[in-house]
């Protein structure tokens, strides 16, 4: 899943927030009430999110009607996803809080955190 | 002549032994002091044997007789040189070694932080895009039921925590995860593990690097687990980390991300004595001593010249 670019993020946000088709006009106001950007400038954008298969669109009357392919939260399920597939390798980039375990390892491991949690309450309260 | 294969002998024996210290038992109680150690072994291996080709280059004898002097020498050494053939495959290493290693270094390092910042920006970006702002908590929601809480470094650094780690983990677990990513944000651990990484990209066949580069990994969450156990404690921040995993699907682990986690648990359950300061001064005595080892080896002839100069005035 290759990232989306500023403006491409920008213009998915939009749709996302609409919740229903939008033409590129219509996506052009909403994104020129903070910046300036040309007509032509969202289309190529729109156009090639298209191709990248990230919207559907439609003919309706004189204008296309670009839809997400994805809901908002499919994308995020999706985005997480390759998040978390991206090994330690990537730790200067990003730092998980756990990696991966093997179920037995874990089932190891939380008898041990359960013995220590018994272990601590009766020995007086004083944390570990 | 001497200097430059003592050098490249204390670069040689750094590269043999100092993986080594991955045995040590000692880092994983002083978990700064390792990373700083691992560090030192690292710079030090490169640093001998760019002074070794340093050494090749300048006649270093002369360094006494002051600044213009070393020039005035090297030309004529340079001009001679160029007479006998003996010291042409010198020059030339000496060339490799003082010149291009150092720029090569120098261009993996930049080349790593480049990619990681790219990478960086792209994942804010992305983030951005499907996660709210938590305020009370600080923290990035994404409404995702996989559970995963990971921080995302950079100038505007950000953690995320997933909706499924909200549901899943009890409060005082909560706190403890974000306490440890807080913990590597602010020590900007990620500065460490791309100085690491990037000794991995110039010299990707040399076990210590990689060495150098798993353990630094291993250590800064030891040190982001000891200040998440100052926040709440140390059970808690066990059990966040056993809980998050039990909720992870199992799929291709990594055997190091294995040993990893199962270290940190039995480290917070059990936590080791704190580092006796003695031993603790002592180690940090021996880091100093191999960062200066090659100092003082290429400038032992210096040494030697200027009271040899001394006793003949």
């Amino acid at each position: 899943m290759r990232p989306f670019g500023e403006l491409e993020a920008a213009i998915m946000a939009e749709l996302w927030r609409r919740g229903e088709p939008a033409t590129v006009r219509d996506v052009l106001g909403a994104l020129n009430s903070s910046r300036d950007l040309a007509y032509t400038t969202v289309m190529t954008v729109m156009d090639n999110l298209h191709k990248k298969d990230q919207v559907t669109r439609e003919m309706v009357g004189r204008a296309w009607l670009y839809r997400p392919v994805r809901s908002r939260a499919e994308h995020a399920a999706a985005l997480l996803q390759n998040v978390l597939a991206e090994s330690g390798d990537q730790q200067e980039v990003l730092m998980h809080f756990v990696a991966e375990l093997q179920p037995d390892a874990v089932a190891q491991l939380r008898e041990a955190v359960e013995a220590a949690r018994k272990g601590a309450r009766p020995a007086g309260g004083g944390s570990a | 002549m001497i200097a430059g294969l003592a050098l490249a002998a204390t670069g040689v024996a750094i590269l043999v032994a100092g993986p080594r210290l991955a045995n040590a038992a000692w880092t994983t109680q002083a978990p700064r002091l390792g990373i700083l150690a691992w560090q030192a072994l690292t710079f030090t291996a490169v640093a001998a044997f760019v002074l070794a080709g340093v050494t090749q280059l300048i006649p270093i004898t002369t360094l006494a007789d002051g600044l213009g002097a070393v020039f005035h020498a090297c030309a004529a050494s340079i001009a001679s040189a160029y007479g006998s053939a003996e010291f042409l495959p010198g020059a030339l290493m000496g060339t490799v070694l003082a010149g291009i290693l150092p720029l090569w270094v120098l261009s993996c390092v930049a080349r790593e932080l480049v990619s990681g910042w790219r990478r960086r920006r792209e994942l804010h970006r992305s983030i951005d895009l499907v996660a709210e702002p938590d305020h009370q908590l600080g923290v990035l929601v994404v409404d995702v039921a996989a559970p995963a809480a990971f921080c995302v470094p950079g100038r505007t650094s950000r953690i995320v925590v997933t909706t499924g780690t909200l549901t899943a983990l009890a409060d005082d677990e909560l706190q403890g995860v974000l306490a440890h990513e807080a913990a590597h944000l602010r020590a900007r651990h990620n500065l460490a593990v791309a100085l690491s990484q990037a000794l991995v990209r110039a010299f990707p066949r040399l076990r210590l690097f990689r060495t150098a580069s798993a353990q630094t990994r291993q250590l800064i969450e030891l040190l982001a687990d000891d200040a998440a156990a100052e926040h709440v404690d140390r059970v808690s921040v066990a059990s966040a980390i056993v809980s998050l995993a039990e909720m992870r699907a199992p799929a291709a682990a990594m055997a190091m991300a294995q040993e990893g986690a199962a270290l940190r648990v039995s480290r917070l359950l059990e936590p080791a004595t704190p580092m006796d300061p003695w031993r603790h001064r002592l180690l940090a005595g021996g880091l100093w001593a191999v960062l200066l080892t090659p100092v003082l080896i290429a400038g032992l002839p210096t040494l030697s010249a200027a009271l040899s100069d001394l006793c003949n005035i």
